[in-house]
């Protein structure tokens, strides 16, 4: 058999699985120029087929392996520390603006995120797992584990924003003709995290660096906000 | 990018992580470790106590590769595509409107701060 139970068991599988399913996603979408394609959706999809195609492997045989891949989303949301410092001009120059900016932003997207999941029926469990689905992966994980959410269904919710993002973002903006470089660059970064801003990356330096610090201050924002604004939410429209 | 300079970035950032985690646990604070993590490095780098070089190839390669150390957690969907499939209506629409109602709010909020700023700078 190609997948035998001495390898099934061992952390050599999950881990790779993980990393060559990533590069081997890498590498078609630069051999066949998918641009705006994240690696991690296809990369997603070949591991999933992987354990759906064989049912004695179970996601638990993979995480085992997983986890240190997994592990490192930790240390990575430090370093997003690095990409603020270096833009640390830009946010001193507009930093009341932008921070009022974000907790608009904030407060906006967890009314929103509640109002419609009240009205579309969600259950408990989905509507606290969509609370953080503008904040990026590794913070809104931690954000859904704290407040009673599911984590792994949270990261769907979060890339599946993100990817909407990527795509329509710019053409809702020039729709409503905003202009201002800051606007744009803080209302992507709030909105649809690394995966919207990727977006950003060719069209001017200033939107980059912006929605840089958008990703790293909503993060903050909404692990502060969410908490506090969700009993209020619930008496208000239970 | 030397490799001395990766294993000093690494252990670097694993004991910030390591300092945030103790201190949220000691508190018994449920804010994110690495959130806490990010703040106390921005810290630290802005007041070069560590400086850029020294953790500047680490930080490049965990942003760039970060993609991939999404990919455990969002494997993790299979677990729940029962519920994705139950609920989708209620997840997609919430995600949908959500996204364009902070998008448009945040960017009208901000054309209208920064408008009025530099209305005033001018005068």
């Amino acid at each position: 058999m190609f997948f035998p139970d001495i390898l099934i068991n061992s952390p050599l599988f999950g881990i790779a699985l993980t990393i060559v399913a990533y590069s081997f996603s890498e590498f078609l979408i630069s051999r066949f120029e998918i641009n705006g394609l994240p690696p991690l959706i296809p990369s997603t999809l070949m591991c999933m087929a992987v354990l759906l195609l064989h049912p004695n492997i179970t996601y638990d045989q993979y995480f085992n392996g997983a986890v240190f891949i997994h592990f490192l989303l930790g240390p990575a949301t430090i370093a997003l520390a690095l990409p603020l410092i270096e833009n640390i001009k830009t946010l001193k120059e507009n930093l009341s603006i932008i921070v009022s900016g974000i907790i608009v932003a904030t407060l906006a997207g967890v009314t929103s995120i509640y109002v419609c999941s009240k009205i579309f029926g969600a259950s408990p469990d989905v509507l606290l797992s969509l609370i953080p689905k503008s904040v990026t992966t590794p913070i809104a994980m931690e954000i859904s584990a704290a407040i009673g959410g599911i984590p792994a269904l949270t990261v769907a919710c979060v890339i599946f924003t993100g990817m909407l993002g990527a795509s329509i973002n710019h053409k809702v903006l020039a729709l409503f003709g905003i202009k201002n470089d800051i606007a744009i660059g803080l209302a992507i970064g709030a909105s649809s995290h690394g995966l919207g801003t990727s977006a950003c990356a060719n069209k001017s330096p200033l939107q980059l660096a912006i929605a840089g610090v958008s990703i790293a201050l909503t993060g903050i924002s909404t692990s502060i906000i969410a908490p506090l604004l969700l009993p209020i939410l619930e008496k208000i429209m239970p | 990018m030397s490799p001395n300079l990766l294993l000093k970035g690494i252990a670097i950032i694993l004991a910030i992580q390591w300092v945030s985690v103790t201190t949220l646990n000691m508190l018994g604070s449920k804010f994110p470790a690495p959130l806490l993590g990010m703040i106390v490095f921005s810290i630290l780098l802005y007041t070069k106590v560590i400086s850029k070089e020294s953790v500047n190839s680490i930080c490049l390669v965990l942003i760039e590769k970060m993609g991939m150390l999404f990919l455990p957690a969002s494997v993790g969907i299979i677990l729940y595509l029962q519920i994705i499939k139950d609920e989708s209506i209620a997840i997609f629409a919430t995600i949908i409107i959500s996204s364009l109602v902070v998008l448009l709010t945040t960017a009208a909020f901000l054309e209208f701060a920064l408008g009025r700023r530099n209305k005033k700078g001018g005068e």
